[in-house]
C-alpha cells in the first residue's frame, strides 16, 4: 500500500486522500509535521482560530516490526507557545495509522457551530461523525465507551475535557495496548483538536499492512538493532525503575527543582523516587515493566497500583513526577499518582499543569506539599472551567501573571521542565535555543559521536557546551522523524551496530540509501525549517533567553547561576 | 555525628523482603582516611574492581560528579554516591568520563587537599538503582551505621519491610517489632545489620533490654 495524506476540512465538513507531494515523501514524524506546518501553516495566524493545522503523522518506520518504532507525532502551531510544535506520544495509533497507509493527517479550518465531531480513519479514508455522548467526558470515558462501540481492534486519540476548554497546556491522548492512555503532552495541542471541535479520532487499518522494499534486509537490520537495545545495561535500569530512576541522581547532583525552583534538592526525594516507587509497585501488585506499544523492547513505563491494589496509572514518568513532587513539594507518592491520573483524564500536559501549580503555590494559593489540595484544584476548579481552573490549564506563564510571580520558570510560554539550567548549564542551551519552548526532549539523544557531528568540545568552554546542545538537538530531530523512542539513543552511543542498523532498516523499508551524513543534514532541516517558520511568526533572537531570575538567584548547593551571554546563546545558530 | 560505640541492631528478613532502597538517603561507613575513591569503594562490602568499573557509572562526591578514581575523599564528613548507568541526557552529562560532561556547569569545586594523617572518619555512602539492588545485601550483611530516625523513616514508607521481619534484636537482646520501633525513636546512630533469613545470627533469647544509653 502507497503512502497517501488524509486531509480533513472541519470549515467544510469534507475529506479526501491526496498523493504525497515529493518533496514530503523522504519525511516522517516530526519532519514531516513541522515540514507540513511551514508548507500550510500561516506563521502569524491564531493557533485556535481556522487558519491553524493538527498535522498527526506516523514516523517512517511505523506500522513495521522494527523495535521501538511506535511514536506518533503531532504537529501544528502552539497555543502555548506561538512557536512551531511538535509533540510525541506512544500507544497504538502511530502504527495503525501507518497500516492505513496514512502518512500524514491533516486537520484544517473550524466548523461554524456547536457540533462536535469524531473522526474514523481506515485505508479508504476519513469519515466524518457528529458526536454527541461523549461531549464533556475525560479521557478514560473515551476509551471505555469508544472501546464498547468498536469490537474490532482499533486505535484511538483523544482529548479531554481542558482540550474541549481549549486551555493551553490541554495535551493529546493516545490509547496503548492495554486500554491506559500515553500523551502527547507539551505545547497544548489538545486545544488545537478542540478548537477544530474533534472529540476523538480512530483509527481501523482492516487488513492494511506496512510495505517493506527489502525484507530480509529489514529482518536482519532489526535483529542486530533490537540486541543492541536489549543488551545495552541503561535498558535494564529503565525496565526496573523507569525514568523516574532520575530523581535520586538528579537531586544528588543538586539540579532538581525544587519548592517552585528556589532549591536544587528536595528533602522528600526518597519518598518518590524510582526506587521506591519500584517498592511499592511490588508491593501492591503492579508491573514495574511495560511497553507503550507492542514492539517496544525497553518497556520503561510501569502500571502503579493504589495501596488496595487497584490500577492508579502507567507511564509514571520522572518528569511528571518531579514537577508535583519537588516542585510542588509533595513528598507523598499516592497523592502524585492521583495527580498523575486526574491530568491523564482531562486531557493536561503533567509538566505544564504541576510547574503552573508550582508557580500558584508561590503566588499563596495553596501551601507547598499540599498534595491533596492540588487534587482538589484539579477536581474542582480545573475539571469544572471555573475561572481559577481556566488559569491553572492556562499554563505556568499565565499563573505567574495571575498571581504577580516573579519567578516562573518559562521559555517561551512553556515550562522548563526537572532539570535545573543552573546545576546542568548544558540543558539551559536546550531549553533557550529550542524551537518549541522549554524542553529537555528536544535535546536528548545521545549520538553525536557516532554521527561525528560532535567535532572536538573544550569540556570547561561555554562554546563546547552551545555545540553540544546543538549536536544533540540536530540528532534529537533527526530521531524524532523515525517513530523511534528517544531511549534509543543510549544504544546508538555505546553500540557501534545500533545507529547504522537503524539506517539500514530505513533504507530496507524504502528501498533508500541513506547515509549518516543524510541523517545529520535531516535533523539541521528540521531545525531550520522550524526556525524559519518562529521567524516569521515574530520571534527573534531575544526569545531565545532563560527568565531572569537563573541569573541573579543562586541555586543550592553549589549556587551556581546563569551566566550564558545572549550573544554565547546565539552562537547555537551557526551552523 | 557518630557515637563512639552505636549501639548494635541486628534485623532478620523473609527471602524476597526489599529493603535495598534503604541505601538512597545514605548510610555510613567508617573509613580511614587519606583515601581515594577508588580505593574507598574496592574495599566495599561486595564490591570488586570489575564492578566499579562497569557496573558504577557515576560517582558523585559531595554532590559532584566524579570522574578520576583517585580522586581523595575529601571533608569531614564526604557524601559518596553510586549509580548504574542512567537515562537521559542528564543520566549521560553525570556519567564517569562521558563526552557529554562538557554539559554539567562548569565550576568545578575545589575537592580540598585532605589532611596527610591518618583517622577514621564515617563517608555517607548512597547507593541508587541497580547498585543498591546488586550490593545492598552484602553491605547491610555486614552492616552499616545509620541514623534510628533514617531506618524509622524507611520503615514508615515501607510497611512490608516491618511485616518481612522474623528477627529483630537491639544490642543483643530480641525485641518484639513495636519495641524495636519504640527504641529506634530514642537512639541516635546504630550500627545495623540487616540478613535474608538462613543468615546466621547472634544467637540470644532474652527480651531484656540491657544496653543503656
Ligand atoms: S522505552 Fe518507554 S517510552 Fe520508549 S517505547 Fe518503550 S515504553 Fe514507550
Amino acid at each position: 500500500m502507497s503512502d497517501k495524506i488524509f486531509r480533513v476540512n472541519m470549515t467544510t465538513l469534507t475529506t479526501c486522500v491526496e498523493e504525497v507531494p515529493a518533496n514530503w515523501a523522504g519525511h516522517g514524524g516530526r519532519g514531516l509535521t513541522s515540514t507540513i506546518v511551514t508548507a500550510e501553516v500561516p506563521p502569524t495566524c491564531h493557533p485556535l482560530g481556522p487558519n491553524n493545522k493538527l498535522i498527526i503523522a506516523p514516523g517512517l518506520l511505523s506500522g513495521t516490526p522494527a523495535a521501538n518504532s511506535g511514536r506518533l507525532s503531532f504537529g501544528g502551531k502552539s497555543p502555548l507557545t506561538g512557536t512551531i510544535k511538535e509533540s510525541n506520544a506512544g500507544g497504538t495509533a502511530a502504527q495503525l495509522m501507518a497500516r492505513c497507509g496514512c502518512k500524514a493527517l491533516i486537520l484544517e479550518g473550524r466548523p461554524a457551530g456547536n457540533t462536535w465531531y469524531s473522526l474514523a480513519v481506515s485505508p479508504k479514508g476519513v469519515t466524518i461523525n457528529v458526536e454527541t455522548e461523549l461531549i464533556g467526558k475525560g479521557n478514560f470515558e473515551v476509551v471505555s465507551t469508544v472501546t464498547g462501540r468498536i469490537a474490532k481492534k482499533h486505535a484511538l486519540i483523544s482529548i479531554g475535557q481542558t482540550g474541549e476548554m481549549r486551555m493551553a497546556a490541554a495535551n493529546i491522548s493516545v490509547k496503548d495496548s492495554e486500554g491506559h492512555l500515553r500523551s502527547a503532552g507539551r505545547g497544548g495541542l489538545g486545544a488545537v483538536m478542540g478548537s477544530k471541535r474533534v472529540k476523538f479520532i480512530t483509527i481501523d487499518p482492516q487488513d492494511g499492512k506496512v510495505a517493506i522494499a527489502d525484507p530480509e534486509k529489514f529482518k536482519a537490520a532489526n535483529k542486530i538493532f533490537t540486541k543492541a537495545l536489549t543488551s545495552h545495561p541503561i535498558s535494564q535500569g529503565l525496565g526496573q525503575y523507569g525514568t523516574n530512576v532520575l530523581v535520586n541522581i538528579i537531586n544528588e547532583a543538586g539540579g532538581l527543582p525544587t519548592k517552585n525552583f528556589t532549591a536544587g534538592q528536595f528533602a522528600g526525594h526518597d519518598k518518590i523516587s524510582g526506587e521506591t516507587m519500584y517498592d511499592r509497585i511490588m508491593e501492591r501488585g503492579g508491573k514495574p515493566k511495560h511497553g507503550c506499544h507492542p514492539g517496544c523492547v525497553i518497556q520503561c513505563s510501569q502500571i502503579y497500583n493504589d495501596l488496595k491494589g487497584q490500577y492508579k496509572t502507567s507511564g509514571f514518568e520522572y518528569e511528571s513526577i518531579w514537577a508535583m513532587g519537588a516542585d510542588c513539594c509533595v513528598d507523598n507518592l499516592d497523592h502524585i499518582a492521583e495527580a498523575d491520573s486526574l491530568m491523564d483524564d482531562l486531557g493536561l500536559d503533567s509538566i505544564e499543569t504541576s510547574v503552573a501549580m508550582g508557580v500558584a503555590m508561590e503566588g499563596g494559593l495553596l501551601e507547598f506539599g499540599d498534595g491533596e489540595g492540588i487534587l482538589r484544584i484539579l477536581k474542582e476548579e480545573v475539571a469544572k472551567g471555573t475561572g481559577l481552573g481556566r488559569i491553572i490549564g492556562g499554563g505556568a506563564g499565565l499563573v505567574g501573571k495571575t498571581f504577580g510571580v516573579a519567578r516562573v520558570p518559562v521559555v517561551k510560554n512553556q515550562a522548563i521542565p526537572a532539570y535545573d539550567p543552573r546545576a546542568i548549564k548544558g540543558i539551559g542551551i536546550t531549553y533557550a535555543t529550542s524551537t518549541m519552548g522549554a524542553d529537555h526532549t528536544m535535546g536528548y539523544a545521545i549520538a553525536t559521536n557516532i554521527l561525528k557531528v560532535g567535532g572536538s568540545v573544550d569540556p570547561l568552554a561555554k562554546e563546547g557546551q552551545v555545540e553540544l546542545s546543538r549536536n544533540l538537538q540536530i540528532a534529537t530531530a533527526a530521531i524524532d522523524s523515525t517513530g523511534m523512542c528517544l531511549f534509543i539513543a543510549f544504544a546508538a552511543l555505546d553500540d557501534a551496530t545500533c545507529l547504522p542498523a537503524l539506517i539500514d532498516l530505513i533504507n530496507a523499508r524504502f528501498g533508500i540509501n541513506l547515509t549518516g551524513d543524510d541523517v545529520v543534514n535531516l535533523g539541521k532541516y528540521i531545525l531550520k525549517t522550524e526556525r524559519a517558520f518562529n521567524e516569521a511568526a515574530g520571534f527573534t533572537r531575544t526569545d531565545d533567553r532563560l527568565p531572569e531570575f537563573f541569573e541573579y538567584e543562586p541555586l543550592a548547593p553549589h549556587n551556581m547561576v546563569w551566566d550564558f551571554t545572549g550573544e554565547e546563546i546565539d552562537s547555537f545558530w551557526d551552523f | 555525628m557518630i557515637e563512639a560505640v552505636p549501639p548494635t541492631v541486628e534485623i532478620q528478613v523473609h527471602a524476597g523482603c526489599r529493603y535495598t532502597s534503604l541505601l538512597q538517603t545514605g548510610v555510613d561507613i567508617m573509613t580511614t582516611v587519606p583515601c581515594s575513591i577508588g580505593d574507598f569503594l574496592d574495599r566495599l562490602p561486595g564490591f570488586s574492581k570489575d564492578y566499579i568499573i562497569n557496573r558504577v557509572q557515576t560517582i558523585f562526591l559531595n554532590s559532584t560528579a566524579v570522574d578520576d578514581m583517585e580522586t581523595p575523599l575529601s571533608g569531614t564528613a564526604p557524601v559518596v554516591a553510586l549509580s548504574a548507568a542512567m537515562p537521559g541526557l542528564a543520566g549521560a552529562i553525570f556519567r564517569r568520563n562521558s563526552m557529554h560532561a562538557a554539559l554539567r556547569s562548569a565550576k568545578i569545586p575545589d575537592f580540598a587537599a585532605p589532611s596527610t594523617q591518618s583517622r577514621i572518619i564515617g563517608v555517607r555512602l548512597k547507593l541508587f538503582n541497580m547498585v543498591a539492588a546488586e550490593k545492598g545485601e552484602a553491605l547491610f550483611a555486614a552492616g552499616v551505621h545509620c541514623t534510628g530516625a533514617g531506618l524509622l523513616d524507611f520503615i514508615a514508607g515501607h510497611p512490608a519491610f516491618l511485616t518481612s521481619i522474623s528477627r529483630a534484636l537491639f544490642s543483643g537482646q530480641e525485641l518484639a517489632d513495636s519495641d524495636l520501633i519504640k527504641r529506634l525513636r530514642t537512639t541516635d546512630t546504630i550500627q545495623l545489620t540487616i540478613k535474608m533469613r538462613g543468615a546466621i545470627l547472634p544467637a540470644k533469647t532474652t527480651t531484656k533490654e540491657a544496653h543503656h544509653e
